[in-house]
């Protein structure tokens, strides 16, 4: 029987490749009878999830955009190229 | 066919978006800032061959995200492949007993749903991905928010290997979702 520890490990392997079968059985073993692995599969579905939602946004609305003295140094910097 | 609107207007439609964008990304201000500019000084020499086929934002975020792309590159090669992994073995080792069963709280999360409609939920997730070593994070921007394959991420980061990506990734994982019900649920239910 595989520990939590090789468990939680093949559950986020999962989000990134196929498993092998015998890794999906044991992993499927586990889970059956373990509760605490069977929470922490939903979080990392939680967070793949919420990091996709992410990309959709594009970014955090909440952060502040450029700051003005950025904004007027990118500015001048854009001015200078377009003359040439 | 679509035109460009004029450059100069460029930074006051678009300037916000890509610094968002970049900042979810890089975790760094002046950094974020820096590839805005170079981001808008690419476009206006590359805009004789803009073809139309995207809308000029997607075209924008485009060039931005090459750039991104090509700093976590050099980054890469920086960094050995290992300076980082220390830290976050140490806490993923932390998490287990001998045996190999969980021995911090696996608590439930009450409603992670409704989660993702609050603002302040986004400002702690991005500050858990901040809190990390930076070549995992960079690794993992790639892998979650961009949502590369992962050898491509293997590729760009410069991992020896694909089990080498999956252990990092699955490190870098479990350290995000307790730096999630530290900061968030434990917080807003506790």
């Amino acid at each position: 029987m595989l520990s939590c520890k090789e468990a939680s490990a093949l559950e986020s392997k999962s989000l990134d490749a196929p498993l092998t079968q015998r890794e999906r059985f044991g992993l499927w073993l586990h889970l059956r009878f373990c509760r605490l692995c069977r929470r922490y599969v939903r979080d990392l579905h939680f967070l793949r999830h919420a990091f996709r939602r992410a990309r959709e946004n594009g970014g955090l609305a909440d952060h502040a955009g450029l700051s003005e003295a950025a904004r007027e140094r990118i500015r001048r910097v854009l001015s200078g190229e377009e003359v040439q | 066919m679509t035109t460009l609107s004029d450059p100069a207007d460029w930074l006051d439609l678009y300037g916000d978006t890509l610094y968002r964008y970049a900042l979810f990304r890089i975790h760094d201000e002046q950094l974020a800032e820096d590839l805005v500019q170079e981001t808008l000084l690419a476009a206006l020499k590359a805009s004789e061959r803009y073809t139309g086929n995207a809308s000029e934002k997607t075209w924008l975020i485009g060039i931005l995200k090459h750039k991104i792309i090509d700093l976590f590159r050099k980054s890469s090669h920086e960094t050995a492949e290992n300076v980082d992994d220390e830290a976050i073995y140490q806490s993923m080792e932390a998490c287990f007993d001998e045996q190999g069963h969980w021995q911090i709280d696996i608590g439930k999360w009450s409603r992670p749903e409704k989660a993702l409609e609050q603002e302040q939920f986004w400002r702690v997730l991005s500050d858990c991905v901040e809190r990390m070593p930076p070549r995992l994070a960079r690794l993992f921007v790639l892998r979650e928010i961009e949502g590369m394959e992962s050898d491509e991420v293997l590729e760009i980061m410069q991992v020896s290997t694909t089990n080498n990506l999956w252990v990092m990734l699955s490190r870098m994982r479990l350290q995000l979702r307790n730096c999630l019900d530290v900061h968030w649920f434990h917080k807003s239910t506790g």
